[in-house]
């Protein structure tokens, strides 16, 4: 989690959110892979 | 699905609009919020017993109060429902708890009649106390400040922290008792039985209302009939008392018990004691439930029941054809119980959390061993560090969140004198409805930095009971370290949970998946997502190694040394903050280790 308040929702909603949802992994994954540099959250 | 106000509740806005109404129609008022409260809460869940037991009270604070000029500050806030009704969010109201709706508890940037955002309990004394400094000193004195505090949160150190100060502060403060013998579960302690004593006191009671009556004379009449009248409550409530009353004894002057189900009744209470300066505590006696039968008859079940059919009481539950994976807390609660029943030496403690930690499983099969210490985090940690001394294998179960506040005891209390106990902290990570006040999102860090603290998050059920099972065994004390074990609210992964007790090793990550590339290493139960990323990713032809680290703190080094030698790129997961946590250690590791690794992308 990023150094914020984060608010209410269900556990997923702020998991998408915080960017460690099971998307978000997959797509750091790739970024990485391609050299982007990754704003880790 | 359309919820429609009754016919005087359509048109409160504001309490301005409460406040035009006569003193006849409020119960009216009231009736039409209880109601409306039923309908929302059974449609769009939330807490429940809590609000309908304070309908009156909210009703008769907003009529008889300046607010948002007056300031009410709620204890923990789940009670606030008719109060955010009747305070422009009626209209909204659908939308509570849900993602970017509005919040489940006061909350200061939601509205101005939120004096005080509130989640945790134990605060409103002491918030509302500096409050009302502050309009002493700016010689707003025409302010009234007025705290509702439950008889649960008045278990808390906090509160009494707060009433000692206020006690000599001086200032106008009204706290409000909200007593209803309950917490989540069943109130427990000493006070709880002091405030049944009071209020089943026939003989103080008979005196009480005639004080009251010759009190309410002489409060219309001045000042010097106030000194007078209260001189002469203060002999009676003694002598009848046959002890001083405890908070008299802290410098607050106690008035009740009175009705809080009683609108008429407690607006008159109200007015007068708007009038009498200085600090002093109004006892109201309410019913958690009020109004909804079986939300009076089972107070535990009904604090947030999740959403219900209203007319026959039957709480929606998801239906399932196969087996479920249980929720952590029941894998907790099972387990702990079935370890407890091997080794006599176990001990389980919670701060008011029996059914939200499923330590209720144990105490009701070994009530000496198992125990609710009531709203007292702070006390709760020390308790177990007490019961550690004597070579008890303590589990204290807290919410991570809630952990916060005891963090000093941790420390001075348990890190210091290298105390074995064991924190199961639960609810780490996002908690989801209740907001940023439950979020466990900080404990990682907060606990990855003590001496004497390791720090452990399970994957699955089976490596929670897993290393439940092994700390509890006497070799587990010879580290001289406590231990955090932190897993989230909900439910896990594995339905067939309950295999054997298998040992494992402190401090050992495990591999979950071979690969190339790229390493992902998860901590807890997120790492079930990273599983998911996997999948999808294998379908792109990408195959990730995951890791599964288990401990933030000791690091597996070995591990780590394996890992950075196959990997320059290195992603870390975790269910908590960033800054400090788990990728913040595996960083740390890496700076340390320069020769070992390529720095991580
Ligand atoms: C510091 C802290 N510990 C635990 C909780 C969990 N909790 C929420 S409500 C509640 C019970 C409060 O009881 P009481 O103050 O009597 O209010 P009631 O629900 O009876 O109105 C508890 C234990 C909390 N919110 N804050």
């Amino acid at each position: 989690m990023a150094d914020q308040i984060y608010e209410h929702g269900t556990q997923m909603e702020l998991h998408r959110e915080s960017g460690f949802a099971p998307e978000d992994i997959a797509q750091a994954v790739e970024k990485i892979l391609e050299n982007v540099k990754v704003k880790v959250l | 699905m359309l919820i429609e106000p009754g016919e005087l509740l359509r048109d409160i806005h504001t309490p301005e609009d409460l406040r035009k109404l006569a003193p006849s129609q409020l119960y009216q008022v009231s009736t039409e919020l209880r109601q409306y409260i039923i309908d929302m809460v059974s449609v769009y869940g939330g807490h429940f017993g809590a609000s309908l037991g304070v309908v009156e009270l909210t009703t008769a604070l907003h009529y008889v109060f300046n607010t948002p000029d007056d300031q009410l500050v709620w204890d923990v806030g789940h009670q606030a429902y008719g109060h955010k009704i009747l305070t422009g969010r009626r209209e909204v109201f659908h939308t509570n708890r849900l993602y970017k709706g509005i919040s489940g508890f006061p909350k200061r940037k939601e509205s101005e009649y939120d004096t005080f955002g509130v989640g945790h309990s134990s605060t409103s004394i002491s918030a509302a106390l500096g409050m009302a400094i502050a309009s002493k000193l700016k010689g707003e004195t025409h302010r009234q400040h007025i705290a509702v505090i439950g008889d649960g949160a008045m278990t808390a150190g906090l509160a009494f922290e707060g009433m000692n100060h206020a006690g000599v502060a001086d200032t106008n403060l009204l706290i409000i008792l909200n007593d209803n013998c309950m917490s989540i579960d069943p109130n427990v302690g000493a006070l709880k039985d002091y405030l049944t004593d009071i209020t089943t006191s026939q003989l103080y009671n008979k005196f009480r209302d005639e004080v009251w009556r010759i009190l309410g004379k002489f409060n219309r009449l001045g000042v010097r009939f106030q000194q007078i009248a209260s001189k002469v409550e203060n002999a009676v409530k003694g002598t009848v008392l046959k002890q001083s009353n405890f908070f008299e004894s802290l410098g607050l002057r106690y008035f009740g018990p009175v009705d809080g189900h009683d609108i008429n009744h407690l607006v008159s209470v109200l007015e007068d004691l708007k009038h009498i300066p200085g600090p002093k505590i109004l006892h109201c006696v309410t019913v958690k439930g009020k109004g909804y039968e079986l939300a009076e008859k089972d107070q535990t079940k009904w604090h947030a029941p999740g959403t219900f059919d209203k007319i026959t009481g039957e709480i929606y539950k998801k239906i399932y054809d196969k087996p479920q994976p249980p929720k952590y807390q029941d894998v907790f609660g099972h387990t702990l119980l079935e370890l407890a029943q091997q080794n006599p030496k176990i001990m389980g403690i919670t701060p008011a959390m029996p059914s939200g930690s499923s330590l209720n499983i144990m105490m009701k099969a070994m009530p000496d061993r198992a125990l609710d210490v009531g709203i007292a985090e702070q006390h709760a940690v020390t308790v177990s560090a007490g019961l550690a001394t004597q070579g008890q294998t303590v589990f204290c179960n807290i919410y991570s969140s809630f952990m916060q506040r005891a963090y000093d005891q941790v420390v001075h209390d348990v890190c210091i004198q290298e105390l074995p106990v064991i924190f199961c902290l639960d609810r780490a990570g996002f908690a989801g409805a209740d907001g940023p006040t439950h979020h466990g999102a900080y404990d990682i860090a907060y606990m990855r930095c003590l001496p004497n603290m390791m720090v452990f998050s399970p994957m699955n059920e089976l490596e929670l009971r897993n290393l439940m099972f092994t700390v509890s065994l006497d070799e587990f004390k010879k580290y001289k370290s406590a231990i955090t074990i932190r897993y989230p609210r909900g439910e896990g992964v594995i339905p067939d949970w309950r295999k054997p007790f298998e040992k494992m090793p402190i401090g050992k990550g495990r591999i979950i998946q071979e690969g190339e590339e790229v390493a992902i290493l998860t901590i807890g139960p997120i790492g079930n997502y990273a599983v998911t990323a996997c999948q999808q990713l294998a379908k792109k032809g990408i195959n990730p190694a995951h890791y599964d680290m288990r401990f933030a703190k000791p690091l597996d080094s070995s591990l780590l040394h394996e890992i950075c030698q196959k990997f320059d790129k290195i992603i870390t997961v975790e269910d908590g903050c960033l800054q400090g946590g788990f990728g913040s250690a595996v960083l740390e590791w890496i700076a340390e280790n320069p020769k070992t690794t390529i720095p991580p992308k």
